[in-house]
């Protein structure tokens, strides 16, 4: 039987309902009511690749899912100072300060303000 | 089912499915006797949802995705899920079924999401729960040879295009032939991609494109 590749002219109506049986067929449309009761019929030999999970462990899941959904992610309130001061101690991986430092550090602050009011 | 103050029992084993989804919609009010009557509820579900996102949805996203799928879905009806599920049904067959095309579309939004790269999975809208899949006739050879030749273009549609376009067919009403974007589905979706309206409709337009395509593609007898 020959074939060509004719063009062939389908209704826009036509389109629809062959795309929505199509999509019934391969898709993931979900069943009408009287396709799941064929399904329940079958179901008696039918193996499943996977068990009922543990109904307790899934309401635990849900909990925790819904906990960190309400969780706010609150960022502490920090001055400049502060936030500098942070920086430095980060920078020095989490080591405290000592005074000497701390002294240095204020004095180049206050340096830095001072050239600046200079400046003005 | 009327409401107690404090439902002493926590073995439901013996509860009707619309009793089970009652309790566990008191979780507010009683979550010890919800947790309980979920559990039950997961222990009569799990296999039919789980067979049912095997066949809807293994192939996209493998075994495992389809456990969690169906884990996740499990979940929602606990997290507030069961507020949308209204029906009048009282036989326990007929009920099963129903419950069964509801979990499934909550399995499809959920796996929507996904498709999102949402990582909270959001619940689900009321107005999709009015199983507005119809039932469809069987295939003829023609229109079977149209789906099959569809099926590539389908898989390979971008994450975008595949979300609209499910959230089109799952409103999509054969009755009544060609239809209007229906309003609520377009905002949804404007919503959720952070897209207007109007790029909405030109994406679906673009992926019906396509289809027509593809279609056009066939060879003739």
């Amino acid at each position: 039987m020959a074939k060509n590749n004719k063009k062939t002219k389908i209704t826009p109506d036509e389109l629809e309902q062959i795309t929505f049986d199509a999509m019934r067929v391969h898709g993931v449309l979900p069943p009408t009511v009287e396709e799941v009761a064929a399904f329940d019929a079958e179901l008696s030999d039918v193996d499943l690749p996977f068990g009922a999970s543990d109904p307790e462990e899934l309401l635990k899941k849900l909990e925790t899912e819904v906990d960190a959904d309400e969780q706010e992610v609150i960022l502490p309130f920090t001055t400049m100072e502060e936030t500098s001061r942070n920086l430095a101690r980060a920078a020095r991986q989490g080591g405290e300060l000592t005074e000497d430092i701390e002294r240095r550090m204020a004095d180049d602050k206050a340096k830095l303000l001072q050239d600046e009011h200079d400046k003005e | 089912m009327q409401e107690p103050a404090k439902v002493q029992e926590t073995d439901f084993t013996e509860e009707s499915d619309a009793d089970l989804l009652t309790l566990i919609s008191w979780r507010e009010e009683d979550g010890e006797a919800a947790r309980a009557a979920w559990r039950e509820f997961y222990d009569r579900y799990f296999k039919l949802l789980a067979y049912i996102c095997m066949k809807r949805f293994a192939s996209q996203i493998g075994d495992q995705g389809v456990n969690d799928l169906v884990n996740d879905t499990s979940l929602r009806v606990f997290d507030g899920g069961t507020d949308t599920f209204k029906t009048d049904e009282t036989d326990p067959e007929k009920l099963r079924h129903l419950i069964g095309a509801w979990l499934s579309q909550i399995a499809l939004n959920i796996f929507r999401a996904r498709l999102r790269g949402e990582k909270r999975l959001p619940l689900v809208q009321v107005e999709e729960f009015e199983f507005p899949i119809e039932e469809s006739p069987p295939l003829s050879g023609e229109r079977a040879e149209q789906c099959e030749q569809l099926k590539e273009v389908l898989e390979d549609l971008k994450p975008r295009e595949r979300d609209i376009l499910l959230a089109r067919c799952a409103n999509y009403h054969r009755s009544k032939g060609k239809q209007q974007f229906e309003s609520h589905v377009l905002e949804r979706l404007a919503k959720d991609w952070r897209i207007t309206k109007d790029n909405v409709r030109q994406i679906y337009s673009r992926t019906m494109r396509k289809v027509e395509e593809q279609l056009s593609q066939r060879p003739a007898r």
